[in-house]
């Protein structure tokens, strides 16, 4: 089967289409110049994915050492706590289960260094 | 994998040196750079409204850079044009679901607004639009009513192969359909559009 691009009157619509690329307007060409550099700002602010983890595994485990630091005895009367790690984790379990695709994980990434750090809420 | 070379924007990935694991901004602002316009120019002919169209752009280079940024510079065209036929397909779903809730309380409201009519938004379709300022105008203006006129997964078709240059492969991944689906939107799209053309050739 022939190429159907090369028919003339498909030619003759390229170069059209082609034409009309001149006569968009200013203002457009501006914010498409605008788009393409805020896409490629934003790529280039995407931190990698293994220190998102890293920073957030580190949170995790200081937070989840922090809670059963800070866990009060239990009267030798009660029960034992079925549950050995720690309640503190449950508070903070939206960190643990955070899309490592989200935003707002990049965003607050200074503060998890920071945390991670500072040795913890309370220590630091 | 083969070379990809942008008929439109001079672009040739076979200049490139060879295969990057994280292609170079530059390569890909140029790339960028390269197919802008022509996105904008299939967006607005998809839903007729150039400002929307910006955004419609604008979304998609957001989603190609963050998904497929880091892909090889062969890969990305079809992969762009697939991220922007996803979001002109949202466009449309979204205002569909907005038109008939703007009909349902039309109704109910009796003499509403009319500025509040969303199809008082959508451009005439006698409108031209910027082909209409070509020298050859009235062909330019012609081309652009039948393309306006043909359905959606048809106009994709026409301007990704016939415009765009993509292979029946690269149309296939970029419009979601198989290679078979192409060939039928693009055999209906030309003898809609030869039918239509015919008295500008």
């Amino acid at each position: 089967m022939n190429d159907p691009r090369s028919e003339p009157w498909l030619e003759r619509s390229r170069a059209l289409l082609d034409e009309s690329l001149h006569e968009i307007d200013a203002a457009t060409l501006s914010r498409l110049n605008r788009a393409r550099q805020a896409a490629l700002g934003k790529a280039h602010a995407q931190r990698p994915l293994w220190l998102g983890l890293s920073v957030l595994g580190a949170t995790a485990v200081l937070v989840l050492a922090f809670g059963l630091s800070r866990q009060t005895p239990v009267p030798a009367t009660a029960p034992t706590p079925v549950v050995a790690p720690s309640t503190q984790a449950d508070v903070d379990a939206d960190l643990a289960v955070a899309d490592p695709d989200s935003d707002e994980l990049y965003e607050n990434l200074d503060f998890y260094a920071w945390l991670a750090a500072s040795g913890g809420p309370g220590q630091g | 994998m083969g070379v990809f070379v942008c008929p439109m924007s001079g672009f040739d990935s076979s200049q490139l040196a060879a295969p990057l694991a994280v292609p170079a901004a530059a390569t890909l602002d140029a790339f960028l750079r390269g197919v802008e316009r022509r996105a904008w120019r299939v967006a607005e002919l998809a839903i007729r409204q150039r400002d929307d169209a910006v955004d419609l752009v604008q979304e998609a280079m957001f989603g190609f850079v963050r998904r497929y940024g880091q892909r090889t510079p062969e890969e990305w065209a079809p992969l762009f044009w697939r991220v922007l036929d996803s979001r002109i397909h949202d466009w449309h779903r979204r205002h569909a679901v907005r038109s008939r809730w703007t009909g349902w309380l039309g109704r109910l409201g009796g003499d509403a607004d009319e500025e509040s009519d969303p199809l008082l938004a959508v451009a005439d379709g006698r409108e031209p639009g910027p082909l209409a300022r070509l020298a050859d105008r009235e062909a330019g203006a012609a081309l652009d009513l039948a393309l306006r006129a043909l359905p959606l997964r048809q106009r994709q078709a026409f301007l990704l192969r016939i415009w765009e240059g993509l292979d029946v492969a690269q149309t296939a991944t970029a419009m979601r359909c198989s290679q078979g689906s192409v060939k039928t939107h693009l055999s209906r799209a030309l003898a809609r559009l030869r039918e239509q053309l015919e008295p500008y050739q």
